[in-house]
């Protein structure tokens, strides 16, 4: 037995820790004849006494009463908020990588179909519009070959400007290729002396009106077919005014 | 037949769940050590209140922070106590004149009693002159010897709480009880004759 064994097991003897009987003597049987290590034991019974003194002094301390009501009221509206927040979807935690990727690469997807699905109809649409106006535009009936330039002139008066536009020429459009088997006359003047070609044509108006009122236009019907009604397309210049009519049948 | 007492484990989870009556019986199993151990790391009754209703806050909002796994709920609990109480004692630090804390263990205190060298105390001044002995040590030192010696945990347990190794447990208590023999001794409690550690050991 030497002095660092004894101070391996000094702790243990200062607080009479249980220990083999044997081991506990010969240690004991060390501090008799070494002066250091009595001193050390003493020096460590006296701190483990002392605090064990304070241990007991402070055995009966604790938190005061109002830190278990103040926790129990924390806890209760602790169980509230959670139980509110389980019961609506709490706000999105925008911080949060996970919940934004499968949006972007959503979005993304959408935009991209989106894109395609535009360029894929407008170039369709543009496509299918030039082979109908091309098809409409074959002279069926045209007994006057201006009167083609005018029709041509009055429905490019306005050029394709937007979407909307070209969504009411289309519509115009498909209304003619459905009534495709209608015949249309030439446009015959309504002012004297009016040149068809060299006139602004604005927008020609599909009209129905009673066979008398050709009279203005200096046909004249027989009475019994008098209210019969006629359909029109009538030109109109910028200014409103009507510049020439073609009849349809 | 003699009711069954539940473990923490189990009150943790019935807390989990909402039950009061669960962290009301944790709270008074536990609230004790935990005031303590606050108590004689901050030498304040004030701090270590405060340091309690914090920590069993902690364990009402993050019940899951506790694993049963890695220690029983006291260890965590101690855990717990000991940042709180080092984060409370730095926010304290430039407004407390504390005492000394230099390893010497020489130390002006006020606690020296030099008409008494021999360490002729009552047991109230033992009391007291530990407990400011204990408070004048570095918190290293300090948190092992209070949580050794006050709260009589084994190294291992110790080493669980402060998240460090047993050998740094030993170690540490062994040095600071040397300060603390210092620091007595420098204030008359013991005997100045009695070795410290440093000096002629024998290797009969």
């Amino acid at each position: 037995m030497n002095c660092d064994e004894f101070e391996l097991i000094v702790l243990a003897l200062a607080r009479n820790q249980l220990m083999d009987a044997r081991v506990h003597d010969r240690r004991l049987a060390h501090a008799d004849s070494c002066a250091r290590c009595a001193g050390r034991l003493a020096s460590e019974r006296f701190l483990a006494a002392g605090t064990a003194a304070v241990v007991a002094q402070i055995a009966a301390e604790a938190a005061p009463v109002r830190v278990e009501a103040a926790l129990l009221a924390a806890f209760h509206e602790h169980v509230r908020a959670t139980a509110a927040r389980t019961a609506m979807p709490g706000p999105i935690k925008v911080n949060n990588w996970s919940f934004w990727r499968p949006a972007a690469v959503a979005a993304l997807l959408l935009i991209v179909i989106s894109t395609m699905a535009v360029f894929w109809s407008s170039s369709n649409s543009l496509n299918q519009g030039n082979e109908e106006l091309t098809g409409l535009y074959v002279p069926v009936d045209l007994p006057v070959p201006g009167v083609a330039a005018i029709e041509d002139r009055v429905e490019s008066a306005y050029p394709l400007a937007n979407s909307d536009q070209q969504d009411r020429r289309q519509q115009r459009v498909s209304r003619r290729k459905s009534n495709q088997a209608e015949v249309v006359s030439a446009f015959y003047p309504l002012m004297e002396g009016e040149d068809l070609d060299s006139s602004e044509i604005a927008q020609v108006v599909r009209v129905e009106l009673p066979a008398s009122a050709l009279g203005v236009a200096g046909v004249s019907l027989g009475a019994d077919i008098s209210t019969v009604p006629v359909k029109a397309d009538v030109a109109l210049g910028y200014d409103g005014l009507a510049r020439a009519v073609r009849f349809v049948r | 037949m003699t009711p069954t007492i539940p473990s923490d484990a189990e009150l943790v989870k019935l807390m989990s769940a909402g039950d009061d009556c669960a962290f009301a019986t944790l709270y008074r199993r536990h609230q004790g050590f935990v005031y303590r151990f606050a108590l004689l790391m901050s030498g304040s009754s004030n701090i270590a209140e405060e340091v309690t209703q914090e920590v069993f806050l902690i364990l009402i909002r993050r019940p899951h922070g506790f694993d049963p796994a890695r220690g029983p709920l006291l260890a965590y609990l101690y855990g717990v106590t000991r940042n709180h109480v080092l984060t409370f004692l730095k926010r304290e630090r430039p407004y407390v004149p504390l005492v000394n804390e230099s390893e010497n263990g020489i130390s002006p205190a006020p606690f020296t009693a030099e008409d008494d060298p021999f360490g002729n105390c009552t047991r109230n001044e033992i009391i007291k002159l530990v407990r400011q002995a204990v408070l004048t040590l570095p918190l290293r030192y300090r948190e092992v010897v209070v949580l050794c010696d006050f709260h009589e945990m084994s190294y291992a347990e110790a080493a669980v709480v402060l998240d460090c190794a047993i050998g740094t447990i030993n170690s540490r208590l062994h040095r600071g009880h040397a300060l603390l023999l210092k620091k007595l001794r420098a204030a008359g409690a013991v005997d100045s004759a009695t070795p410290d550690s440093q000096v002629m050991r024998c290797f009969a």
